[in-house]
């Protein structure tokens, strides 16, 4: 009755219609977005989650498979992670590697998954350093992570990470390149809204390393990074640089209370 | 429904190639009813709105459907990060769209909305492809402000 009134003295004019609008868009801001944090999967279609979820669809378990494989590789080593740490990782700390990047008292600074395996292997193995990111550290990573599949993410700041913890925030709301924009432009102040075809999400990292369908590779966090810097068209840091471990280490803290879904599958 | 985001980033890719570094139009600022403008056209070029219309649906250049609705239903999926630009000649004057395009931040300090004629020294980390070049061609954003100053609906 009320809209049939204003329709016929036509006072549904410009003004009228945009305030309209503003209101919808405003509800439907509210209404998109998800409760903070959710993981990548819950933006994913059914199909995409039905691979992630079976250990023989997800591409990602190959990388878990071949990291497994230099796990226990003694062929060129005096020892093998597997000496240690069980043949299957299975004395590995599940709690302790859903808390990394973590405090090290001993390194008096904050330390990567990659960083640790590394440690680890420099005090103990024959071949190591590896270079950060590189195919065995990676499928190393991917199947010590992927041990903690289900554990809660714990990364903890203290007073003595405090400093790193704030590098990484920093540069988390820093504009980047020639778009201009912050990671939490995207994945903060507008997750769940649509960006032309596809959904922004709360780029959490819960799930790194992610194996990706549109490269069809496993990615590390730091080389999602990289292409996040080439989208924003600004010049990426190097991968394991002080500012790429920073950035992980805060958003770690922003992925604490989900589980760990190493190796998700993601776009 | 959902396209590949990879899609977007490829396009972006291309994209490097096209842009071409050009001597910048500078540009003044006044105002008009208490909000940034800028009347004078960069440069004093032409703008052509059946081009400006292509550069606001294209992915490789102002890309403006990836976070906003238009009137232009013949393209699929428009993005809901900014307000839908419906009526838009009607909510701004030209030199206050001109304005908004160029430097959005000179409305809202805090947009996700690209410059797209930020001078290229105030990009932060821009990447090397880039250097020197702004977001679109002063020509591309005089099509885009033609294009726009026809969004009416009376």
């Amino acid at each position: 009755m009320m809209q049939h009134d204003l329709l016929s003295r036509r006072t549904i004019g410009p003004k009228n219609i945009l305030a309209i609008m503003a209101l919808l868009l405003s509800f439907s801001l509210n209404l998109l977005a998800e409760p903070f944090p959710t993981s990548g999967y819950d933006f994913l279609p059914d199909d995409m989650k039905e691979i992630q979820d079976d250990d023989f669809l997800n591409p990602g378990m190959d990388t878990v498979d071949k990291g497994l494989m230099h796990f226990q590789d003694e062929e060129y080593e005096s020892s093998s992670c597997a000496n240690c740490h069980g043949d299957h990782g299975e004395y590995l700390n599940r709690e302790k590697i859903a808390g990394y990047p973590r405090y090290s008292e001993e390194h008096e600074r904050v330390i990567t998954l990659q960083e640790q395996i590394n440690l680890c292997g420099i005090e103990k193995l024959d071949r190591f350093p590896l270079e950060y990111d590189e195919d065995k550290l990676v499928a190393l990573e991917t199947f010590v992570r992927s041990k903690a599949n289900g554990q809660i993410i714990n990364v903890e700041v203290s007073d003595e990470s405090r400093d790193f913890f704030e590098l990484g925030k920093s540069l988390y709301n820093r504009r980047f390149g020639q778009m201009g924009m912050t990671c939490s432009h995207c994945h903060v102040q507008y997750q769940g809204i649509m960006l032309r075809g596809s959904k922004l999400t709360q780029g959490q990292t819960n799930g790194f390393p992610v194996y990706r369908i549109d490269s069809r590779q496993i990615t590390t966090i730091h080389q999602r990074y990289n292409e996040c810097f080439l989208q924003l068209r600004a010049e990426p840091y190097q991968r394991g640089s002080r500012e790429y471990r920073a950035l992980e280490y805060y958003m770690g803290v922003l992925s604490n209370g989900l589980k760990v879904e190493t190796p998700g599958v993601r776009y | 429904m959902l396209l590949f985001p990879g899609l977007l980033l490829s396009a972006l890719v291309i994209f490097s190639q096209n842009s071409r570094a050009e001597e910048y139009c500078d540009w003044q600022l006044t105002e008009s009813n208490g909000m940034p403008a800028i009347e004078s056209r960069l440069c004093d070029l032409q703008g052509d709105p059946e081009n400006g219309k292509q550069v606001a649906i294209d992915r490789s250049r102002g890309n403006c459907l990836a976070c906003h609705m238009m009137p232009i239903p013949e393209e699929e999926f428009h993005g809901q990060v900014g307000p839908p630009l419906h009526c838009l000649a009607m909510r701004y004057s030209e030199g206050q769209l001109r304005a908004r395009l160029v430097e959005p931040m000179l409305y809202n300090a805090n947009t996700i909305m690209p410059g797209y004629y930020r001078h290229p020294r105030d990009n932060h980390r821009l990447a090397n492809a880039y250097q020197g070049k702004t977001f679109l061609s002063a020509q591309e954003l005089e099509d885009l402000v033609a294009f726009v100053v026809t969004l009416r609906c009376e």
